[in-house]
């Protein structure tokens, strides 16, 4: 019996080996076939020669693309926009979570102020308000437009605090004891222990600020102005043939490899940031997700 | 609890009504400025082409190119070409917002939202009918008749005075139209002639013809069958659609038409479309047409193309510029051709033509210098008729790359360019006399002619238009089908898209046999009850 039981154990641990393995290809693929387009010929690629090698191997589209002037100024504006963004952020959901996770007693208005924020989550102004707020402010065309509006994370905001909560109260109580004031405790005690769930938010912003395009879209009005997921929106996104009389956006379509390269040094740095913050990562979002 | 709730829902009324308000200052300043509009223009000499006496400036909704092609050093809002315009009209272009292609008029509808407009944007039917009643925009028509160069004028009446019409509101000139050439409307048969003459066949001729050359290739050159793709039909611009099919059979779907007495009707619900889409679906029956080609993206059928999988489509004439290179670049002894083809019963190639006109340069009411626009307008035109000649140097030259993003041109700009480039090369002119693009296509054909399929851009050229556009020049061998009408009326505003469905699904179905050839009659009869009727009545309305 417990040979067959040990053998069953075993056939499962195959297909599910087999089945992830499955899901990793299904996830893996078409990374290496953006990967090897970008390497390809331009007639191969169009020609759908290319699948997970290279064909006619070229520099060719990292060389066109380092010509182009403008990747350059979009991605230095989303590296600005990601270390701005990142740290405004991380400062205010700190800043947020930590009182909202104080009893009752101790912050007489919380439950006021989370239902505003809860609120947000829910309805948003809609487009035109957002965009108006935003114009009349004169934000736009600015770096802060594209920060400010999204400054408080509430989805991050509600799992830091969670965490916070999940905190021994008797660390806190012990800490006023030996006279450390509110600020203190937060700096010295709080976000030290919050380590993970404080890294797990602030992966999820920098991702997300890096990956938004559509404020760029809308809020920036010079093309110089607007970050890279714009830029590359602007250039994959193929234009329908029913939306577009212009042959030359047709012609494009032969562009294949040009659009792979330029995804190819998009994805890099968040696949660079993500292994030194993935160890936090699992931890983080299981530890905040438990309420006290 | 209750309390909170009270407090979030005031603080929502209160958003509301600050939106609101907003709304009613932007009309209200919008209001003021519209009435102080004179007509400046009328002290100027009227020459098309004055540097202004004192600089004007004008904020532009700018639509730019997805691809400008510019060095570092220069930008969408200051490149060569734009100090170029600057320099000449004493006039100062700032882009008030930049977008490209989708993103373009997504932005046109906030702004208009918004009620802050820009000097100059250009915008598309239904945006410029919004703005006309909303009475936001300046009325061009005296700007127009003193301003406009003999060229522009002559490409704006090469539409037999479609796009101004469809620019005139109650008498009065409300936008420039723009003028997309003819061309790319008008699908040719393409077809590998290396093929042909290998298996010695003949240039097919009519539908029948096709199908059987369809049917050698596949046989012989293990080929896949007569080419199409989701799109069946489209008025505009069609690779790989089945438009000439169609028209083959005196069919025009999708076309507001006549008929014999002279009345609007629409041409899907016509009889001939129910014998096209039997004959159509015979062939994809018999597999002559790929079966799958409802589900290919354009992209997929692409490959097809360049992998030599394909040898027979329909399509404009300008695909050497895109796949017909890539094809070439993969096997150089493809050799694509175009033909004037499949020939109707009467021998002429019936095909649909698109409006020349969809965009609408627009100009703020209370502007004070319209004319300023329209000669930027006039020098833009010129400029592009040489494409950037003797003003770009180190900047690639890109039409989108000039002051106002609005395409004009002839309506048969490309088959006449591609005529006197012929005549030179069949001696009977001089290459002295080409000028701008077409000196660009008799130095590509030089360059081909030397090194054949050497130089891909030269081979492009040449053969766009040599190959492509040439053979439109044929006018007694094309039977040209111009629409009624193709704007949208109201009721189509709300009803279109349904109607437009049910005709997608129900060809779809008959072409594939899911529903027998019969269901095109219930189809007309929906058609009809559904809104059909409705909306022919406000074309033969607005036709008039």
């Amino acid at each position: 019996m417990p040979l067959t039981g040990k053998r069953g154990i075993r056939t499962t641990d195959i297909i599910l080996t087999l089945v992830m393995l499955l899901i990793t290809l299904l996830c893996l693929l078409p990374l290496i076939n953006v990967v090897s387009l970008s390497f390809s010929g331009k007639s191969a690629a169009a020609s759908g020669a290319v699948t997970l090698f290279p064909v006619d191997f070229t520099f060719y589209s990292y060389e066109y693309m380092f010509k182009d002037s403008r990747f350059f100024d979009a991605f230095g504006v989303s590296v600005k926009r990601v270390l701005l963004g990142g740290a405004i952020n991380f400062v205010l959901t700190i800043m947020m979570a930590y009182p909202l996770a104080r009893e009752r007693q101790e912050f007489r208005g919380r439950d006021i102020y989370m239902w505003v924020i809860v609120f947000t989550m829910m309805f948003t102004g809609g487009l035109i308000p957002w965009y108006m707020v935003v114009k009349s402010l004169h934000l736009t065309d600015t770096i802060w437009a594209l920060v400010l509006p999204t400054a408080v994370p509430i989805f991050n905001v509600i799992l830091l605090m969670n965490f916070f909560r999940g905190l021994p109260k008797e660390i806190n109580e012990s800490a006023k004891m030996d006279g450390a004031g509110p600020w203190r405790t937060l700096i010295t005690i709080a976000v030290p222990l919050a380590m993970p769930a404080i890294a797990t938010v602030t992966l999820f912003s920098i991702v997300s600020h890096w990956n938004a395009f559509f404020d760029g879209l809308i809020l920036m009005n010079k093309q110089h102005n607007i970050p890279l997921q714009t830029y590359i929106q602007q250039l994959v996104v193929a234009p329908s043939i029913t939306s577009s009389t212009r042959p030359e956006d047709l012609i494009n379509f032969s562009q294949r490899t040009f659009n792979a390269a330029k995804i190819v040094v998009t994805m890099l740095p968040i696949l660079i940031i993500y292994p030194f913050l993935q160890r936090y990562f699992v931890h983080g979002i299981t530890l905040g997700s438990v309420k006290e | 609890m209750k309390k909170t709730l009270s407090i979030l829902i005031v603080c929502a009324l209160m958003v509301l009504t600050a939106c609101s308000g907003n709304n009613g200052n932007a009309n209200n300043s919008s209001n003021n400025t519209g009435g102080n509009n004179s007509a400046g223009g009328t002290t100027e000499p009227a020459d098309p082409y004055a540097p202004m006496s004192e600089t004007v400036t004008i904020s532009i909704g700018k639509e730019a190119a997805v691809d400008p092609k510019l060095p570092s050093g220069s930008t969408i809002e200051d490149n060569e070409l734009t100090r170029y315009f600057a320099d000449k009209l004493n006039v100062k272009y700032t882009n008030e917002w930049e977008a490209t292609g989708d993103s373009y008029m997504q932005k046109v509808g906030l702004t208009l939202s918004t009620g802050d407009i820009p000097d100059v944007m250009v915008v598309d039917k239904q945006q410029l009918v919004q703005l006309v009643n909303a009475d936001l925009i300046e009325d061009l028509t005296s700007t127009y008749e003193n301003f406009v160069s003999p060229a522009l004028k002559a490409a704006y009446d090469s539409t037999d005075g479609y796009s101004l019409a469809s620019s005139t509101f109650d008498g009065k000139l409300m936008a420039f139209p723009n003028v997309s050439p003819g061309a790319d409307a008008q699908n040719m048969l393409w077809i590998r002639q290396d093929w042909l003459d290998e298996l010695q066949l003949e240039a097919p001729q009519t539908m029948d013809d096709i199908i059987n050359v369809t049917k050698t290739f596949m046989d012989k050159k293990g080929s896949v069958g007569l080419l199409g793709n989701q799109v069946i039909v489209n008025i505009g611009t069609s690779v790989f659609g089945f438009d000439s099919i169609f028209s083959a059979y005196n069919a025009y779907p999708q076309l507001w038409t006549e008929d014999a007495s002279g009345n609007a009707v629409y041409g899907s619900i016509q009889p001939e479309v129910k014998d096209a889409l039997a004959k159509i679906r015979g062939w994809v029956q018999e597999g002559v047409i790929d079966k799958e080609f409802a589900v290919k993206k354009n992209e997929q059928v692409n490959e097809l193309v360049v992998s030599g999988k394909a040898g027979i489509f329909f399509g404009p004439w300008w695909l050497p510029f895109g796949m017909l290179a890539d094809s070439v670049a993969q096997d150089s002894k493809a050799e694509w051709v175009s033909y004037l083809s499949p020939l109707s019963q009467e021998g002429k190639m019936n095909t649909h033509m698109a409006s020349p006109t969809t965009r609408y340069l627009v100009v703020k009411k209370g502007f004070k210098h319209p004319e300023a626009v329209l000669k930027t307008l006039n020098m833009q035109f010129d400029a592009d008729q040489l494409q950037g000649e003797g003003i770009v140097e180190k900047d690639g030259y890109n039409w989108m790359n000039m002051p106002f993003s609005l395409l004009l041109s002839n309506y048969d700009d490309k088959e006449k360019k591609a005529k006197l480039v012929q005549d030179v090369i069949d001696g009977k002119a001089n290459a002295d006399t080409l000028q701008g693009e077409a000196k660009q296509i008799y130095n590509s054909y030089l360059k081909d002619k030397e090194n054949p399929k050497k130089d891909l851009a030269a081979w492009s050229q040449r053969h766009a238009f040599l190959t492509g556009a040439l053979p439109l020049i044929q006018d007694d061998k094309i039977n040209r089908k111009v629409g009624i009408y193709y704007d949208q009326t109201d009721t189509m505003r709300t009803k279109w898209a349904n109607l437009r469905k049910l005709e997608d699904e129900t060809f779809l179905k008959i072409i594939m046999g899911n529903e027998p050839v019969e269901s095109f009659d219930s189809f007309v009869d929906k058609w009809k009850s559904q809104g059909g009727d409705q909306i022919t009545k406000e074309i033969a309305e607005a036709a008039k």
